[in-house]
């Protein structure tokens, strides 16, 4: 017990120090998020057209993933230097994984019937894609929008170790001076957006799609 | 009018071409159907049309222009697609599915929302109860008469359905087709209709088109089809009951002979030699009266004159 309130009177004393970490958690959340994205989502579509090269690209990232995440921050760091870059890019490589995996099984999963009623309608490839591709695919894109999001914000927390800032400095910084009080300030927060991020983000999806799964049953 | 010049369709690595130089010219505002065994180039052909598949060879002329050079989403608009698993989108609502191609148009809304309600009329669904209904809520009965809406919908001269009756359950089946028989007639389009079953081609063809390996073997009425089949494969196809099916194609009104038959059984005027010839059988009587809408005798059809060989009509 006296450890919790302890926990809190640091993290009252140090509120400015709590509050730029987790900005920085933020921001750099927000960057991997946006960047996993604007990768994902056009390689999904990109690799749409053929089986073969969707696997090969699938496979690649799920190589890619298998790889701790501590192993691929040190990877960036002789890379990359230290600091918000490679934390990123580490960040980026994890989330990459379910957003493409979750759009590219989505679009793949839309009834090829629907595309040939399209298509003989006379919408153009692209009209198709916007019109009736992506709309039913938009549930288990979101899904995996929300599986990557987790992931991030949880992940940040390592970029500690390269610089990267976050709210795992009070982690590292707490560990290595046996502060457990700093410690919690750090771990409590993260985990605490980790669920936010989940719930949040499923409550939005069920608002958004809720209904049409029910419809679809 | 639609006319198909020795268009060739061969896949690579295909033994033969799965549409060999198939010349054929449909009239415009008949319904021609394609009608072959499984493989015979039916599809593959009704799909050259709208080019969902592109041809090897040949040219297809559409009102005198040639088709095949013409950028296919423009050619695609002006020709109404309708195919067996329906396609409706399923996050659409009924309107919007059929405000598909308008929209594509560029349309403005309110002629959209006129022509929707025109629609959902003509193909006998409720626009009140239907416009903003889900795909999903409908029977496949409903779904394939909103798919038909929605081909129409931007007024094309020229429609193709690909096995339109294919996903609705037999017992709606027939009532479907005669619907969709009046309301093709009423828009008056050029149709050409892919179907397997040679009673539904029958029916809704106004020019019924054989195909087997890729070719042509008889295009004709439907009774000539079943009075003069070109060849043994004709013959068989369309089986050893051919004279029974002919009289499906006729009225008891053709044979009309004067005069009530007192005592004898009834049957509606409309009603096909084929169901006469059955009542007949089943009543052991030798004349029908034919009865019009209002149950008044309009005249008797008599056994010997139904089973006279009718001259064929072509």
């Amino acid at each position: 017990m006296a450890l919790i309130t302890g926990t809190f009177a640091w993290m009252a004393a140090n509120w400015q120090t709590m509050a730029e970490l987790l900005e920085q958690h933020l921001v750099m959340s927000a960057w991997a998020l946006g960047i996993s994205l604007a990768i994902g989502l056009p390689l999904a579509v990109a690799v749409l057209p053929s089986a073969r090269t969707a696997g090969l690209v699938i496979a690649l990232v799920n190589v890619l993933r298998t790889f701790p995440s501590l192993a691929i921050l040190a990877f960036a760091l002789p890379l990359l230097g230290i600091g918000l870059l490679p934390s990123v890019v580490a960040l980026v490589v994890l989330a990459l994984p379910p957003i493409l995996l979750n759009a590219y099984v989505g679009l793949r999963e839309v009834d090829p019937d629907l595309v040939d009623a399209a298509t003989g309608l006379g919408m153009t490839g692209g009209q198709v894609l916007r019109k009736v591709q992506l709309p039913l695919a938009a549930p288990a894109i979101f899904g995996g929008i929300r599986n990557a999001a987790v992931q991030i914000v949880a992940g940040a927390a390592l970029a500690s170790f390269i610089g990267g800032g976050s709210l795992g400095d009070l982690i590292t910084a707490g560990i290595a001076i046996m502060d457990v009080q700093r410690l919690l300030a750090g771990a409590i927060p993260i985990a605490l957006l980790a669920l936010a991020v989940e719930f949040g983000l499923g409550f939005v999806e069920r608002r958004l799609f809720g209904t049409r799964l029910e419809d679809a049953r | 009018m639609i006319r198909l010049e020795a268009i060739t369709k061969l896949y690579a690595g295909a033994p033969r071409p799965a549409v060999d130089r198939l010349d054929i010219e449909m009239a415009e505002g008949t319904t021609t159907a394609l009608i072959g065994p499984s493989g015979c180039g039916k599809t593959t052909t009704l799909r050259m049309i709208n080019r969902m598949i592109e041809p090897s060879d040949g040219r297809i002329f559409i009102d005198g222009t040639d088709v095949t050079g013409l950028d296919p989403v423009i050619l695609r608009r002006r020709i109404g697609y309708v195919i067996q698993q329906i396609g409706l989108f399923p996050h659409q609502s009924v309107a919007e599915n059929i405000a598909t191609v308008p929209r594509l148009l560029g349309w403005p809304a309110s002629r959209i929302a006129a022509r929707v309600e025109e629609l959902l009329a003509l193909v006998g669904l409720d626009p009140a109860r239907f416009r903003d209904a889900m795909p999903h809520r409908l029977s496949g009965g409903q779904r394939q008469r909103v798919g038909v809406a929605r081909a129409l919908a931007a007024d094309p001269p020229v429609m193709l359905m690909d096995e339109p009756f294919g996903a609705i359950d037999p017992i709606a089946r027939e009532k479907l087709q005669d619907e969709f028989k009046e309301i093709l007639r009423r828009v008056s389009k050029t149709i050409v209709m892919v179907t397997h079953d040679l009673d539904e081609a029958m029916k809704m063809g106004d020019r019924v088109a054989l195909l087997r390996d890729g070719r042509l073997v008889q295009y004709g009425s439907p009774d000539e089809i079943l009075s003069e089949p070109a060849d043994a494969f004709v013959e068989a196809f369309v089986g050893p009951d051919r004279a029974l099916k002919r009289l499906s194609l006729r009225r008891v009104d053709d044979l009309l002979a004067p005069g009530e038959v007192i005592g004898a059984p009834g049957i509606a005027s409309g009603a096909t030699q084929r169901e006469a010839l059955a009542r007949l059988i089943d009543g052991g009587s030798e004349v029908l009266n034919v009865r019009d809408a209002e149950g008044r005798t309009i005249g008797h059809v008599g056994r010997e004159a139904l089973l006279a060989r009718p001259e064929t009509r072509r």
